[in-house]
């Protein structure tokens, strides 16, 4: 009955959509089969890697698994891949690709319309609560008991993002962190460095705090026309490149606030946004984007860091893969020109200084409770987390996944894609490891996330104060808290905290 | 005799039911229970995340919320509203102005006139693609040329007072020629007596147009009039692609805000009541348009 009902409600929320217009795509984004164009060539690395691949000790004979990823960028590795695991297991990869926008839509709408048309999710864990609490995805234990995920090998960080209810329910694909890219040329020009110091007293250098970082923000944002290290810009000039729009402008939020020492909730799960740290941290990034591109608040993952890579910007603070595109000379122009640093903190009163890198949007792989073929579909997430297998695709530019085991950054000279600067970036990804600040993973994080981020965004658009902003999305909070049951999510809230402490994330 | 005259009577009753029967049952089942189930649904609280809990009876709650305690569904009211008056006000007088020109029979009009049905053609997504690279604030070829000629160059689509006059620019763009086109039907289905005997009373070209052909054309700019308004109602693709409600919800419409309570947050019961309200509006909105305009008609 309970089926019954969803489906309907379905058909309902799909003729409600159908009725506001077509169906949705996204910009840069479209459905893709396995036989989806402009794939790029595997690296040789991949070539290599299928051809010393050998048939494993099970086959599955027939057998096709279904992946669904959030874009074609991060279908690569499954398509780059593919013929690899069909030698191993005779298993044919059927990838397909939803629009960014609508991704967790598409998941939702398969598993509780009962469709089943992925086996294999990859998603980022702010998704994980509420598909495992619905019981939409494998416990895998089991799985990983018969054939080892090799998770010691994982940063435990990430291990906490395949596990609710001390379960197993996925394994790694990604591992992301926020982190500050900035002009190296620029900030060590000299004509810059001295017209910056005499301005504000103190020396040109990658922001060490979100006051310095506005600063430099405002020092580099210049008209056309103006000067930038001895050149005329014909175009205009900015200081950053930010995320602010849904669905991820709160990982950028979170990266201030969690340096302003905030925490989400409290104990009784009453939210913890309209504090200090709150304001504190809203009120640096409606300040930020000041400094941004004309059309900042219209940035989400591609507009922002192509701002940085095509050279419009000084500052970008951004996911890790982002320092790899901004050396392939395919896609930047700016190569060899990029600096690392932690994304900036705040000044304690001993002199030191708190860095929070937000670790957010690391996908990870769970099988769908409607996958045909789960043990299949366990095989290939597993073939795709072997340490060897997956230091290729999270060293490879194009394919948008990070380094998530301890091993990947074992021998810098493995990775498909080389630069000068690459030991200084593993260093700075290391460093905001230890400094990380974890996205929620319980249930209901995902309309957590999207409250706080319309609000966020009201902010950033002048459309609500920040502290209007904070007030709302508090109200909001408490709303989806008291919806999903207050008592259940204290105790999701709670162990949420217990893996954080228990990692070193939190005190 | 009369026995089979009966059941021929019989017969020829059933046949025309038998006939639509197929398109009435699609109906039922694509529209008509799904409005109904909608309905139902906005009295409860649902959410498919959750969908193994059964859905609980709020009463009016999810309207309650909506009009008193959601400024988003306000502020997506109120764009609404000025994306519904914006569009089919600009359209209109753009619409009839062009299809005055056009009726001119002067040279090149048959070409114009077919040029005009390419934005037609066009499907939303590819408009919506095709103007977000054309309006990018630092990149877009639009403000390369408004900045060539000294004029300011807006963020159109990243600032909060844009976004929304973006929208009704690009709407406008693609269904103009919608007006246009039903416009010149309009006019050259007119009879020209009236308009010549105008002519030859001295009237001018505007009072021909203000005193003659346009009370000739009420009916035909009424049916266009409302099938626009009807379509600007539940703009949603170019709200989508182009600004996804931003910056902030300066651009969110009841259509965009409804598929972010249903889809996103997978809130069905809001969703439904949001849709409900929607529908109720709509409703009254044709009732007195109609009252209004059925002389016309």
């Amino acid at each position: 009955m309970v089926r019954f009902r969803v489906i309907v409600a379905l058909v309902v929320a799909s003729v409600l959509v159908a009725a506001c217009g077509t169906s949705p795509t996204s910009p840069g984004s479209s459905p893709a089969g396995s036989e989806a164009p402009q794939i790029p060539e595997a690296p040789q690395q991949f070539q290599d890697l299928i051809a010393a691949t050998k048939p494993a000790d099970k086959q599955y004979d027939g057998v096709e698994v279904s992946v669904v990823v959030d874009s074609i960028q991060s279908g690569y590795p499954w398509f780059w891949l593919a013929p690899a695991i069909e030698k191993a297991y005779n298993i044919k990869i059927k990838v397909i690709a939803t629009p960014f926008e609508t991704f967790y839509q598409a998941i939702q709408n398969d598993i509780v319309s009962g469709t089943g048309a992925y086996d294999i999710l990859s998603y980022p864990p702010r998704f994980l609560g509420d598909l495992a609490s619905a019981g939409n995805i494998l416990d895998l234990t089991d799985y990983a008991a018969k054939w080892d995920p090799e998770m010691g090998d994982v940063y435990p960080v990430y291990q906490l993002y395949t596990q609710f209810d001390d379960k197993l329910f996925a394994l790694p694909i990604d591992g992301d962190r926020l982190e500050l890219y900035y002009r190296k040329d620029l900030f060590s020009n000299a004509d810059e460095q001295a017209v910056f110091e005499a301005q504000y007293g103190y020396p040109l250098a990658a922001p060490e705090t979100w006051d310095q970082y506005l600063d430099v923000a405002k020092f580099f944002k210049r008209d056309a026309g103006a000067t930038l290290a001895g050149e005329t810009l014909a175009d205009p000039f900015s200081g950053i490149a930010e995320i602010t729009k849904l669905p991820d402008n709160f990982d950028w939020f979170l990266n201030r606030f969690a340096s302003h020492d905030g925490i989400y909730f409290d104990d009784q799960m009453h939210p913890q946004l309209d504090t200090d740290a709150g304001r504190s941290a809203l009120q640096n990034f409606v300040d930020a984007v000041k400094y941004g591109p004309s059309d900042i608040l219209n940035f989400e993952y591609v507009e922002s860091f192509d701002a940085f890579v095509q050279g419009q910007t000084a500052m970008c603070i951004q996911w890790t893969d982002v320092a790899k595109i901004a050396e392939d000379p395919n896609t930047s122009k700016i190569v060899g020109k990029t600096g690392y640093a932690q994304v900036p903190g705040v000044e304690q009163p001993d002199g030191s200084i708190v860095h929070r890198s937000t670790l957010a949007y690391n996908r990870v792989n769970s099988i769908s409770k409607l996958a045909k073929n789960p043990e299949a579909a366990y095989r290939v997430m597993q073939f795709m987390n072997q340490p060897d297998v997956s230091l290729l695709y999270v060293t490879e530019p194009s394919a948008g996944m990070d380094p998530y085991r301890k091993s990947h950054y074992a021998d810098p000279t493995k990775w498909v894609q080389q630069w000068p600067e690459l030991s200084a970036y593993i260093d700075n990804n290391k460093q905001s490891l230890t400094n990380g600040y974890p996205e929620l993973t319980m249930p209901g994080a995902n309309r957590y996330n999207e409250a706080l981020g319309t609000h966020i965004a009201q902010a950033l658009a002048g459309q609500e104060s920040v502290s209007e902003a904070l007030k709302n999305a508090t109200t909001e909070w408490e709303s989806i808290t008291d919806e999903l049951g207050r008592d259940a999510q204290i105790t999701h809230w709670l162990a949420q905290l217990k893996g954080w402490e228990e990692v070193g994330l939190i005190d | 005799m009369e026995r089979v005259t009966g059941a021929r009577t019989i017969e020829s009753r059933r046949v025309p039911w038998l006939m639509v029967l197929p398109a009435l049952l699609l109906v039922l089942a694509i529209n008509i229970i799904p409005l109904v189930y909608s309905t139902v649904l906005a009295f409860f609280q649902w959410n498919l995340t959750q969908a193994q809990v059964a859905p609980r009876f709020v009463g009016l709650d999810n309207f309650i919320r909506l009009l008193t305690r959601d400024p988003q569904f306000l502020t997506a009211a109120v764009n609404t509203a000025i994306l519904v008056v914006a569009t089919v006000v600009i359209q209109t007088v753009l619409g009839v102005a062009v299809a005055l020109l056009l009726d001119q029979k002067l040279r090149f009009t048959g070409v114009a006139t077919t040029l005009l049905l390419v934005p037609l053609a066009l499907a939303p997504a590819v408009v919506g693609l095709l103007f977000s690279s054309l309006l990018s604030g630092s990149l877009g070829p639009i403000n390369y040329w408004l900045e060539a000629i000294g004029l300011p160059a807006p963020s159109w689509l990243g600032d909060a007072h844009w976004a929304l006059p973006s929208i009704v620019l690009v709407d406008t763009w693609q269904w103009t020629p919608f007006m246009i086109l039903l416009t010149l039907a309009g006019l050259r289905s007119l009879s020209q007596e009236p308009v010549e005997a105008a002519l030859v009373d001295g009237a001018s070209s505007w009072q021909r147009f203000r005193y003659v052909k346009l009370p000739m054309l009420l009916p035909v700019l009424t049916v266009a009039v409302l099938l626009r308004a009807i379509d600007s109602f539940k703009t949603f693709d170019l709200v989508f692609l182009l600004t996804f409600g931003g910056p902030g919800t300066s651009s969110t419409t009841l259509s965009f805000y409804g598929y972010k309570v249903g889809l996103q947050a997978f809130d069905i019961g809001r969703a439904s009541a949001i849709a409900f309200l929607m529908v109720q509006v709509f409703i009254v909105f044709v009732v007195i348009f109609y009252s209004r305009a059925k002389d016309q008609l």
